[in-house]
């Protein structure tokens, strides 16, 4: 299998603390893996780096083999932020809107829907089993058939490796279990690399291939997926309070 | 042909009138999801500034308005993402502060308090051929521009990190946009007024978001209702001699009520057929 990401020897501060430190990491086509660790560990700034947001002080980030802030081709990665579910739930727009209006980049000068995007949209709807709600606004949808039109949103510019941060906060049992029936779907038949965060070792171990733990500053890139959780946490805090604090930035 | 329309001031007047009530509601949209219905208010204030400055040096007002007020929109797109990051009314009411001293002490260096007048409550009268000349060509650029590029804007304003990704140059359309809001701004001046003007970046928005179901039912119904205020204002402003600004706004205001009333009519009607249901279905099950 060919690798999408390659991390090395990658350091990145905020300001004058380093949030992650000689950072080493491959992902490989096909993998789901699982980002693990406490906030502000530097998970949700990894996704950012490999997004291309933002550049690292040391080292490289390389994605299909260019460096991660020169990324062309934006459509093949999608990313679901940690605060999607945060926007203003009054705004008035339809699922088809939030999913096409996605599809920016190909609807030429003129920027219209045309039909085969039109379709696009109705075929990223109904891998998530959502095209019934098409028409219907997004607000009044509940958190995780919210979820799902995020994903949808992601699809639809089908890409190749898709970042999920925490995309199960403040979802319900039912909406989770879904949640991963979607995305085993994805991964299984599209054969989308797949990294989330989670908090939750002890569901999403059962789901990825890979678990990477995070841990002052540090990544463990085959953390194993059996030991005991909570006292890693419990370490963790301890070191992350010498080696990064806490306040320092959000994740 | 109606008495109205004979004459040229008038007929000015209806021209420049439609393209401020398309255009004006068009860009509230985008700034009232963007939090940002103020700075209609804000720039409207600096735009004084420029017509005051106009007034001062002898120069066409409305042209130094526009430089100002983009000078002024320039400004606030930069506090609000460098200075001051998430405090967006902060920088709105700094650059307000600041087009309000200098728009004072203009007005009281030139001598023509009534003209200053004219563009802070607005004047259908003192249309002339040159506004029609700036206004109606800037207001159909300004419209076609955000029509052309409405999903780019509709995704900076539902989530500027998702929007980023998806290709759109962010940075960029929050500067073009701000200058569009600014030249809107400046624009109708001359016939809603400064003070005015921010109630029609809102009042039809605020009424198209109580029937629209969709992003594109928002954008229509806004401007459906921005034109409707504007001819409605026109027309009772001239018949009953009234002040065509004030008259066009409290349209507006009036739509609103009736979008309140639509929907509780509605919000009734739906609670009676879910009796009207309950109890079918009791009947049915009784009879059963």
């Amino acid at each position: 299998m060919n690798e999408i990401i390659e991390i090395k020897e990658m350091s990145f501060a905020y300001e004058e603390k380093w949030v992650l430190k000689e950072v080493n990491l491959a992902v490989k086509e096909g993998e789901f893996l699982a980002f693990i660790g406490p906030n502000g560990s530097g998970k949700s700034t990894l996704f950012k780096l490999i997004l291309g947001f933002l550049k690292p002080q040391k080292g490289h980030i390389r994605i299909w083999g260019k460096p991660a802030e020169k990324l062309s081709a934006r459509g093949r990665v999608g990313y679901i932020s940690q605060n999607v579910r945060d926007f203003n739930h009054s705004f008035p727009a339809t699922v088809g809107e939030i999913v096409g209006s996605n599809l920016y980049q190909e609807m030429g000068f003129f920027k219209l829907m045309t039909p085969a995007l039109t379709k696009r949209v109705n075929r990223a709807l109904k891998l998530v089993e959502m095209l019934d709600f098409k028409d219907k606004p997004i607000g009044k949808l509940s958190g995780g058939q919210q979820q799902r039109v995020f994903i949808a949103r992601t699809l639809v510019t089908e890409p190749d490796l898709i970042l999920l941060d925490e995309p199960l906060v403040g979802v319900d049992q039912e909406a989770q279990n879904d949640f991963y029936r979607v995305i085993n779907q994805l991964h299984r038949e599209l054969g989308i690399t797949i990294i989330m965060i989670s908090h939750d070792l002890h569901v999403i171990s059962s789901q990825v291939n890979r678990i990477v733990c995070f841990r002052g500053g540090k990544i463990f890139p085959h953390c194993s997926s059996e030991f005991d959780y909570n006292d890693y946490i419990r370490q963790a805090r301890k070191e992350d309070k010498l080696l990064i604090p806490s306040h320092q930035h959000e994740e | 042909m109606l008495e109205i329309f004979s004459y040229s001031f008038m007929q000015r007047g209806f021209l420049v009138g439609n393209v401020i009530g398309l255009v004006v509601p068009l860009i509230g949209v985008f700034l009232n999801l963007k939090r940002l219905s103020l700075i209609g208010h804000t720039l409207s204030h600096v735009a004084l500034a420029g017509v005051a400055l106009g007034i001062f040096l002898g120069v066409y007002p409305v042209s130094l308005a526009i430089i100002v007020a983009v000078a002024a929109a320039i400004g606030i797109e930069n506090l609000r993402h460098s200075g001051y990051r998430g405090y967006a009314e902060l920088s709105l009411a700094i650059i307000l502060a600041s087009g309000l001293g200098l728009a004072t002490i203009l007005i009281s260096l030139s001598d023509s308090n009534v003209a200053v007048y004219s563009y802070l409550f607005g004047s259908i009268s003192l249309v002339t051929r040159q506004d029609l000349l700036l206004i109606v060509p800037l207001g159909v650029v300004v419209g076609v521009g955000v029509l052309i590029y409405y999903y780019g804007f509709f995704s900076v304003a539902f989530n500027e990190e998702e929007a980023q990704l998806s290709g759109v140059p962010v940075k960029i359309f929050n500067i073009i946009f701000m200058v569009m809001v600014a030249v809107v701004v400046a624009l109708s001046m001359r016939i809603i007024g400064g003070l005015l003007i921010s109630s029609l970046i809102v009042l039809p928005v605020a009424a198209s978001l109580q029937v629209a179901r969709s992003f594109k039912g928002t954008v229509f119904y806004s401007m459906l209702f921005g034109v409707i205020s504007v001819n409605t204002g026109l027309f009772l402003s001239f018949y009953w001699d009234l002040a065509p600004g004030g008259t066009i706004i409290l349209t507006s205001v009036s739509l609103l009520l009736l979008t309140f009333v639509f929907k509780g009519i509605k919000r009734v009607s739906k609670i009676k057929e879910l009796i009207l249901g309950e109890k079918r279905v009791g009947n049915e099950k009784g009879t059963g």
